[in-house]
């Protein structure tokens, strides 16, 4: 057999070359010179020659190698024909007798313009025939097979451009859940490189929980590939990233399949969604301050349709959120602010603000209701206005507030002006008219009636009124007690409001329903428990006062109460002063008299005592009587100044002392004495009380001084001198002071136990004026008495 | 031995006279008093055998109320002086016995009787 197999038969080149005709691949049979001996159908159409073209030439020559043309010897004499792969790999088999597979070359073919490229694999076999060897080479082409793998090259770097660069992070994986790419992204958001994560389990690297529950979240891939489609991940899914910070996600699965729709991987696509959630958060925080807000909160767009109508506006305007949102605006427009509504869409269309804007609003119960209103444009983005949100406020209770306040100060501002009146006046009797028609316009009353108490009657005259015909008011010019509701009050003094008088069965109040009153409020004028007359208030067009009515009824008429009796009280004053001044004027007037009349007798005691002292012959007698003379005329001037004086109790000693001294000087110098009498008198004020006592002591004193002081000065002509002198000591006391420089008091002198009388005198007189008395004296050196009292 | 009198009046000349006129007849003038106080102070001083008593006198005392409270301590027969002695006024002293009133200006002669009376009766009734 070996034989046999060595020495092929005749017809096995031929029957290979049959066989080999028509294998869908390029097949030559080349010799070692790589001419080709025999091309198959398939080398033909590749090549695209005929079968005589390519048989004897070489590879290159046959197929149109580009290089087949560097060298006129034709394929394996040109430069770069040594790189040949396809020649080098024939030579080589031919070379070292083993078999070549699946070299893959490439060569450019086709002597024209286009030369095309071919891809091919070449595998050789050596075959020995009998008479030569020659090697089988297949050509198997994948040009096609490369392009479309190039293509899918570039189409995968595309997409993996394309994941690299989008915003969400990607996670791919295989069947098995192992991680096969990631993108930059997923590598941030995990904290994972690609290079750590690729090929370990998903779930390593994508560890997803609850946000509430902490649970871990069953991965998705696991569902997508349980499920076949793509699935969206839980709400509220947290990634705990590499370092354990987590990370609010949203996120998608899906799967990655073939061409023939097998699945090979999943895709995971995720974010991080923590902006998102903050947003979220923060606009249901503002829904929920919108809903909660008791102010209506109103959006509209620009033609005045509502588009959104929260929980307060409800609660304000009484039309649920169902009823409003849709409508346009003006049903909550109260008659005669249409224009209002159109001024402020135009202002805010204007991109304006308009706050506090107070107006009155529609209730859906058909009330107004006072609000105050902020408008705020609604902007896009980019700044243009495409509707206005309104805030409404009820200010009901601050207007009714305000409101009060008003009416108050109208009230008190009423209540002065009144009191102004009524103490302005002379008769405020007289202009209770005026003023009560201005408390009746104030308290929308319609008809007033002012009744006096006639003295010492049991009836009332009408002092004025306000409401009805003249004709009317004669009629109820007198009323008796009683009877009426006037009547009543100026009796009883208490108050009576009569109400609903239409339906009042009460017959005092018959004549106010002949005169068509309904409500009538009469309040006594009281003034020290004394009821002097009655004011009251009608109403035609109610049946009842407020209380607030009433007590302002009640305050005039106590203001008019006080007017008239204040009027009264000054009167009666007056009357009484006028009588206080008759009387002071008459005192006065006797006492005067009084005063004259004691200082004449006085002058007619001092002439009488003159007279006798004339008649008596005893020289030491009349001196004496001459002293009492001197004392009477030293009392008679007291009386004389005070008469005098514009005030009868006292009297000014500077005044009196004065001419006390030139009086008393006079009667002693009627002789050429040469004494020099000095007077240094300040005023001081006092009561005949102390002025009598204090001129006796000036009278006993300057005449002891003339009597005893100077026994030589009518012979010699030394200078004799007395001093006066009388000042206040403070507020309270007076020092008098009388001083001579004649031959001083006798040695021993004790004014307290003093034997003459003079000096008795002056003691005892000083001791009554609360005094102290103070003697300076010394032989030859003068004698000075000081006297300090009490002015009072 | 002189019998002792206390003079109480404000007015100093009126005390002047009465104390001239004591003197003469032979009485000791203990003291004078121009107000109810110093009365009271003086009359513990010296122990007066009789006092005149003028009724207005300076003073928050009158001489009625400042005779009522010497005699409350004890008995001195008293002469009330006065320009106008108001009907009723004994009744209103209130004092029974020794006591006497006088109007201003005093006779001397009524002065010195009573005076005398006083004393006398005083003695005659062991009184002192």
């Amino acid at each position: 057999m070996s034989g046999a197999s060595r020495k092929p038969r005749k017809n096995t080149r031929l029957e290979l070359e049959a066989m080999l005709e028509n294998v869908p691949m390029a097949v030559l049979l080349v010799d070692n010179e790589t001419n080709i001996r025999k091309a198959n159908a398939t080398a033909s159409a590749l090549a695209k020659r005929t079968r005589q073209e390519t048989t004897g030439h070489r590879h290159g020559d046959a197929f149109k190698c580009i290089h087949s043309k560097d060298a006129s010897g034709g394929c394996g004499f040109g430069p770069v024909c040594g790189g040949c792969i396809v020649r080098n790999t024939i030579l080589e088999t031919f070379r070292t007798g083993i078999n070549q597979r699946q070299v893959e070359t490439r060569g450019w073919f086709g002597h024209t313009e286009k030369p095309e490229e071919l891809i091919f694999l070449v595998s050789t076999s050596l075959i020995h025939f009998p008479d030569e060897t020659l090697c089988l080479v297949y050509m198997e082409d994948i040009t096609a097979r490369k392009l479309a793998e190039a293509h899918l090259i570039a189409k995968e770097q595309r997409w993996a451009t394309t994941l690299e660069s989008i915003g969400d992070a990607v996670i791919a994986t295989d069947t098995e859940g192992r991680i096969t790419f990631m993108n930059a992204v997923a590598e941030e958001l995990t904290g994972w490189s690609l290079g750590m994560a690729e090929a370990k389990p998903v779930t390593g690297v994508f560890n997803i929980i609850n946000e509430y529950t902490r649970a871990v979240v069953e991965s998705p891939v696991k569902k997508v590939l349980e499920k076949s489609m793509v699935v969206g991940l839980a709400n509220h899914t947290i990634l705990i990233r590499k370092d354990g910070t987590e990370i609010p996600i949203d996120d998608s699965g899906a799967p990655i399949r073939d061409h023939d729709g097998r699945i090979i991987g999943v895709v995971l696509v995720f974010r991080n969604i923590t902006e998102r959630k903050q947003a979220e958060a923060l606009s249901g925080r503002l829904a929920a301050l919108v809903e909660s807000a008791d102010d209506a909160i109103i959006s509209k767009d620009l033609n005045g349709t509502i588009q959104s109508w929260n929980a307060g506006a409800a609660k304000l305007f009484g039309y649920s959120a169902w009823e409003a949102v849709g409508r346009d605006i003006s049903f909550l427009i109260p008659p005669g602010h249409a224009d209002e509504v159109h001024e402020i869409i135009r202002r805010i269309s204007t991109g304006e603000h308009i706050d506090h804007f107070e107006s009155l609003r529609l209730r859906k119960d058909g009330s107004t209701i006072p609000v105050s209103l902020t408008f705020s444009p609604i902007k896009d983005k980019n700044g243009k206005v495409l509707g206005v949100s309104k805030i409404a406020h009820n200010i009901t209770e601050r207007k009714r507030a305000e409101d009060a306040i008003k009416r108050e100060k109208e009230k008190l501002g009423l209540l002065a002006e009144t009191a102004r009146m009524l103490l302005s006046v002379e008769m405020p009797e007289k202009i209770i008219q005026g003023l009560a028609g201005k408390v009746m316009g104030y308290l929308n009353c319609h008809a007033f009636f002012n009744y006096l108490i006639e003295d010492g009657s049991q009836r009332i005259r009408l002092n004025a009124y306000y409401g009805i015909a003249e004709a009317a008011a004669k009629e109820i010019e007198c009323l008796d007690f009683g009877i009426t509701v006037c009547g009543c009050v100026a009796r009883d003094g208490c108050r009576i409001i009569a109400e609903d008088i239409p339906n009042n069965p009460d017959k005092r109040t018959e004549m106010l329903r002949s005169m068509g009153i309904q409500a009538y409020a009469c309040h006594p004028l009281v003034y020290h428990g004394k009821t002097i007359g009655t004011l009251s208030f009608g109403a035609r067009d109610r049946a009842f006062f407020t209380q607030e009515e009433i007590g302002l009824m009640s305050t005039v008429t106590d203001q008019v109460a006080t007017a008239i009796a204040r009027k009264q009280a000054e009167d009666a004053l007056k009357e009484s002063n006028q009588k206080l001044k008759t009387a002071l004027a008459e005192k006065e007037m006797l006492l005067k008299e009084v005063y004259h009349r004691t200082k004449n007798n006085m002058h007619v005691i001092t002439n009488l005592i003159g007279l006798q002292a004339r008649s008596i012959n005893d020289k030491g007698a009349a001196a004496k009587t001459h002293e009492l003379q001197s004392r009477i005329q030293a009392m008679a001037l007291v009386h004389e100044k005070l008469y005098k004086s514009g005030d009868l109790s006292m009297l000014d000693l500077k005044d009196y002392i004065t001419d006390l001294v030139k009086a008393l000087t006079g009667s002693f110098l009627k002789g050429s004495r040469n004494i020099a009498i000095d007077l240094a008198v300040e005023n001081a004020v006092v009561s005949i009380d102390a002025a009598i006592p204090c001129g006796l002591i000036i009278n006993e004193l300057i005449s002891n001084s003339m009597k005893y002081a100077f026994p030589a000065a009518l012979t010699d002509n030394t200078a004799g001198k007395i001093s006066v002198g009388l000042r206040p000591v403070g507020n309270a006391q007076i020092e008098l002071r009388v001083a001579d420089n004649g031959i001083g008091l006798p040695e021993g002198t004790d004014l307290r136990k003093a034997s003459s009388l003079g000096l008795k005198i002056v003691y005892n007189l000083a001791m009554q004026l609360m005094g102290e008395v103070d003697i300076r004296s010394a032989p030859g050196r003068g004698t000075e008495f000081i006297i300090t009292f009490e002015k009072e | 031995m002189k019998n002792k009198i206390l003079i109480v009046e404000d007015e100093a000349l009126g005390a002047l006279g009465l104390s001239d006129l004591f003197d003469k007849w032979g009485y000791e003038v203990c003291g004078s008093a121009y107000s109810g106080a110093r009365a009271i102070r003086l009359d513990e001083e010296c122990g007066p055998d009789l006092i005149t008593m003028d009724v207005r006198i300076k003073g928050e005392l009158d001489g009625i109320e400042t005779a009522r409270r010497i005699r409350a301590k004890k008995f001195v027969p008293i002469i009330f002086l006065s320009g106008y002695l108001r009907e009723g006024v004994k009744e209103e002293v209130g004092i029974p016995d020794g006591v006497e009133f006088l109007n201003k200006p005093v006779n001397e002669e009524i002065l010195k009787e009573t005076v005398e009376k006083l004393l006398n009766n005083t003695k005659h009734t062991g009184q002192a």
